[in-house]
């Protein structure tokens, strides 16, 4: 830890360094400061820059609203009263995961916090998984947006619900059988007030103006824990939608193989939010074949680069790669017989 | 006389910025309109409900500041806490350096320059399929459907579309010219795409950016806009496929008002709707250049 001397001469400082810097910037603002007046014309970077500052701005409510969530479940849900709510039967807490997203519909970015939180207060991880997977894309929210981007195939929205139902309830009942133990990361299992310390405190022996004082801090924690993910898979995305050209997918559209892969390695990387996916893959409905489209907007959701960031940063590489296979061995068979029979 | 120096929990002052940084930026996008730059206007209060949000979480950050880590946390050995502290403040720099994009790059509307890595579809070169490409495109519609459609038994006319909603078909039926607006762009862009044949021979008029392709000729061009659903990212273009009776010589995503008559022709050997232009004016880029579903 720095330490910083606090007398008159250095907040003159800070003051004048302070108006300097709201100066510079205003001129930034107006676009006459001379850092701007360099950018003007060179129109990729700035359109680098809308692309990435409109990802980071859509998906910041929702890490919000993840982060609060987490931190009020933590705060003020014990694991007593959650435990009651989940279903001891392995296959009904699977199922009531799936269609939790109806009554959540947190776009990806807000659902890994209350995850992690929620696997911190025991419970099962293969009905966090499904959780997980199924909330980004069963939900009304999803569901709408995708019937009006298929006005003329409504057949699409229920392939992609019932697509999404399947692998998501599929996954979770795999990884029921194959994981054992924790699977949170080490450092991570002691979240909690910033201060680093393990410490398990007892939510009814706290007044409420202080359980919400550490909810606030709870979720000012997870946000920059969560948040730099967020940073980076949003960067990575722009990158792949400013300088990369979409016709790298023509001319592999109907091979019915390739056509899915190819879709699902563009979901990862374009990072685009579920509701919006539905969008996107109804602009490729004429040179892609309708199971690589039900891929992207399956997949996509589930693991994007911003998600697979997010999920390494609170649970262990092996659970991370075993995520990953599974669904795409499970979205790959699934759209190619859709391929076929649809 | 030396004041008794103060420790400061610096950690908590970055992240104070950090959170001022942020609600201040959403706060100044919403106030001054430019959020729809980036985001549907739907959804501008989830954006200044979160900058209050945030605001909220820096005052509480603020407070931190003046409280210095728990001893509690000196007892972790010497090095692991150091080297925490390390990793911790360079971390910091991936939420700084957005921030400063964010502030110091001028802020502008999607250039329509990426109109083409998004994916205009006119031709998909060497695909290997019999369907015919709409020639107006928009995202979402086909002209015929998916499943089921074959080069050898070509589907005169859309009949067995499963859409049955189609508002602006009595309006647009009985309209000497289809006036296209911000405001019914999408809608019309589907009717159109869709039903062509009830509208040959009627005038139309829009106002777009150019769009220029190499597999075009000279006297044919697109005249598109970006429709956004959620936020810029996932802008697609829009809009109609043109053809002027001169070669045209206008720049590659300048704004035109165009009007014209809606016709077919025969590309790649299936009929594709087109408008055979009447008149081309340029035109001043409207203020909010996006249209929405």
């Amino acid at each position: 830890m720095r330490i910083l001397v606090i007398n008159r001469k250095t907040l003159i400082w800070f003051i004048l360094l302070l108006l300097c810097g709201f100066l510079a910037i205003r001129q930034e603002f107006n676009q006459a400061g001379p850092v701007s007046s360099l950018f003007v014309n060179y129109t990729p970077i700035l359109n680098f820059k809308t692309v990435l500052l409109s990802i980071i701005i859509e998906a910041l409510p929702f890490l919000i609203l993840g982060v609060f969530v987490s931190a009020i479940l933590n705060n003020f849900v014990s694991e007593e009263v959650l435990a009651r709510f989940i279903p001891k039967n392995r296959i009904l807490s699977i199922l009531m995961a799936c269609f939790l997203g109806v009554i959540f519909p947190i776009c990806e970015c807000g659902i890994i916090p209350v995850a992690r939180r929620l696997a911190n207060k025991g419970v099962p991880l293969y009905s966090i998984v499904s959780f997980i997977l199924a909330a980004p894309i069963i939900n009304p929210v999803v569901a709408s947006s995708t019937a009006i981007a298929f006005t003329t195939n409504h057949r699409m929205i229920w392939l992609r619900l019932g697509f999404a139902l399947i692998v998501s309830f599929l996954t979770g009942f795999i990884l029921s059988y194959l994981l054992r133990g924790n699977e949170l990361r080490k450092e991570d299992s002691t979240i909690s007030h910033g201060c680093g310390c393990e410490h398990h405190h007892h939510e009814d022996s706290l007044g409420f103006p202080e359980k919400l004082i550490a909810t606030f801090k709870d979720a000012c924690n997870e946000f920059f824990e969560m948040g730099k993910y967020l940073m980076i898979g949003a960067s990575l995305a722009a990158v792949v939608q400013t300088f990369v050209s979409r016709s790298i997918l023509t001319g592999i559209g109907h091979h019915p193989v390739l056509s899915i892969s190819a879709m699902m390695v563009f979901a990862f990387v374009v990072s685009v939010c579920s509701s919006a996916d539905a969008f996107i893959a109804a602009s490729f409905v004429n040179s892609f074949s309708s199971g690589s489209l039900l891929a992207f907007m399956v997949f996509g959701p589930m693991l994007d680069i911003k998600s697979a960031l997010m999920l390494l940063g609170s649970f262990k590489l092996r659970l991370v790669i075993f995520l990953t296979i599974i669904i795409s061995v499970l979205i790959s068979i699934g759209a190619y017989l859709i391929n076929i029979w649809v | 006389m030396k004041r008794p120096r103060k420790e400061l929990n610096t950690e908590a002052l970055i992240r104070s910025i950090i959170l001022l940084g942020f609600s201040t930026l959403l706060l100044w996008l919403v106030i001054s309109g430019k959020i729809i730059i980036f985001i549907n206007p739907r959804y501008t209060f989830l954006s200044l409900i979160t900058g209050a949000v945030m605001f909220a979480m820096f005052l509480i950050q603020t407070c931190q500041i003046f409280i210095p880590k728990p001893v509690a946390c000196q007892l972790h050995s010497h090095t692991h806490s150091h080297s925490h502290n390390e990793r911790a403040k360079w971390s910091y720099l991936i939420f700084g350096i957005p921030l400063l994009i964010a502030f110091i790059l001028p802020t502008t509307f999607l250039d329509p320059s990426l109109a083409s890595n998004k994916g205009v579809s006119i031709n998909t070169q060497g695909s290997i399929t019999n369907q015919s490409t709409p020639m107006v495109y928009v995202p979402g519609s086909t002209p015929q459907m998916q499943a089921g459609n074959n080069s050898t038994n070509p589907q005169p006319y859309p009949s067995q579309t499963q859409n049955t909603q189609r508002p602006l078909a009595d309006d647009l039926r009985s309209a000497k010219l289809i006036n296209v607006t911000d405001e019914n762009f999408v809608q019309v862009m589907v009717e159109l795409n869709q039903h062509y044949k009830d509208y040959l021979g009627k005038e139309i008029s829009l106002v777009g950016f150019v769009y220029r392709d190499k597999d075009l000729t000279p006297r044919q061009f697109g005249v598109l806009r970006y429709v956004i659903t959620c936020c810029t990212a996932d802008a697609s273009p829009a809009g109609v496929f043109c053809e002027s009776k001169d070669p045209i010589n206008l720049k590659d995503g300048s704004w035109v008002n165009i009007k014209g008559t809606l016709r077919t022709e025969i590309y790649q050997g299936e009929e594709s709707p087109i408008i055979q232009i009447t008149s081309v004016v340029p035109a001043a880029k409207p203020e909010n250049p996006y249209v929405y579903p």
